[in-house]
């Protein structure tokens, strides 16, 4: 059974991008995410929570929270999402549409199709709320 | 204004240098209303009192310069602009051999960088890219008059 077939539906569709490293003059690594790995993704994002942990020696906050989807990009060791600008993410969880979600931590669920689990990734991110 | 400390006096030769306009200096923490790196964080080490003459300590502060960055070539930019101020190591522009201090109530004596180290955080920054930190410490000597 597809994880969004019954009644929970995704609340926002994101673009799943890859990681390149590269080196600066100084020899500090550059990442970018300039590989768009699969757009359109279809996740549900949940358990939001926010806290100023202070790093940077700042105050500015991070979100969290999870993303859960069926897409084999989800459980890509070296992704970024970036949700989509546009409903049902600008409607149902406005404060990270457009943003970049970095993935924290990535889990891979096998599901069962005699019990009807559907298998599917959870992908911890974070969102640091920097100006 | 000069300052009766040599924190608020490093943070007023600092806000004198071109690099402040962009990447400002904090004491200790950032506030909230602040964009993200690049910026620096002034830490105050402690002061020490020698009391070789009586009245009039000469005072040794120790303090770091905390250089928060979005790469490791800007941050050195930020180092670079922090010890010389972009001018000539012998012209004593930056803090490095510093000219002068704005203090009030001691007598400037002479300012020195004693160590420098790179890092990168943990916690990444906006949109997911690491930050790089430079810690640079010096030792600042005056001796106390009022």
């Amino acid at each position: 059974m597809p994880l969004f077939e019954g009644d929970l539906q995704p609340n926002a569709f994101v673009d799943v991008y890859t990681l390149s490293a590269t080196r600066d003059s100084s020899g500090g690594t550059v990442e970018a995410y300039t590989t768009l790995a699969a757009s359109n993704v279809a996740v549900l994002i949940s358990q939001g929570s926010g806290s100023r942990d202070g790093r940077f020696e700042g105050r500015l906050n991070t979100q969290r929270g999870v993303a859960t989807g069926e897409h084999v990009s989800l459980g890509s060791q070296k992704m970024r999402l970036v949700v989509r600008n546009s409903a049902p993410a600008t409607v149902e969880v406005p404060w990270v549409a457009g943003k970049s979600l970095y993935a924290e931590s990535i889990s891979k669920h096998l599901g069962s199709s005699t019990d009807e689990i559907p298998p599917r990734y959870t992908v911890s991110w974070e969102l640091y709320e920097g100006g | 204004m000069p300052s009766i400390s040599v924190i608020g006096a490093v943070i007023e030769r600092y806000e004198s240098f071109a690099i402040s306009a962009t990447v400002p200096m904090w004491f200790h923490e950032v506030p909230a209303e602040e964009d993200s790196p690049p910026y620096v964080v002034l830490v105050d080490e402690g002061t020490t009192p020698q009391y070789t003459t009586e009245y009039e300590p000469l005072e040794t502060t120790r303090l770091r310069f905390e250089i928060f960055h979005t790469s490791l070539a800007g941050a050195d930019n930020v180092v670079s602009a922090i010890r010389y101020n972009a001018g000539a190591i012998a012209a004593q522009l930056g803090m490095d051999f510093a000219a002068s201090l704005p203090l009030t109530g001691s007598n400037f004596l002479g300012m020195k960088r004693d160590r420098e180290q790179r890092f990168v955080e943990g916690p990444r920054g906006l949109g997911g890219v690491p930050i790089f930190r430079v810690s640079m410490s010096y030792t600042v000597t005056a001796k106390r008059t009022a």
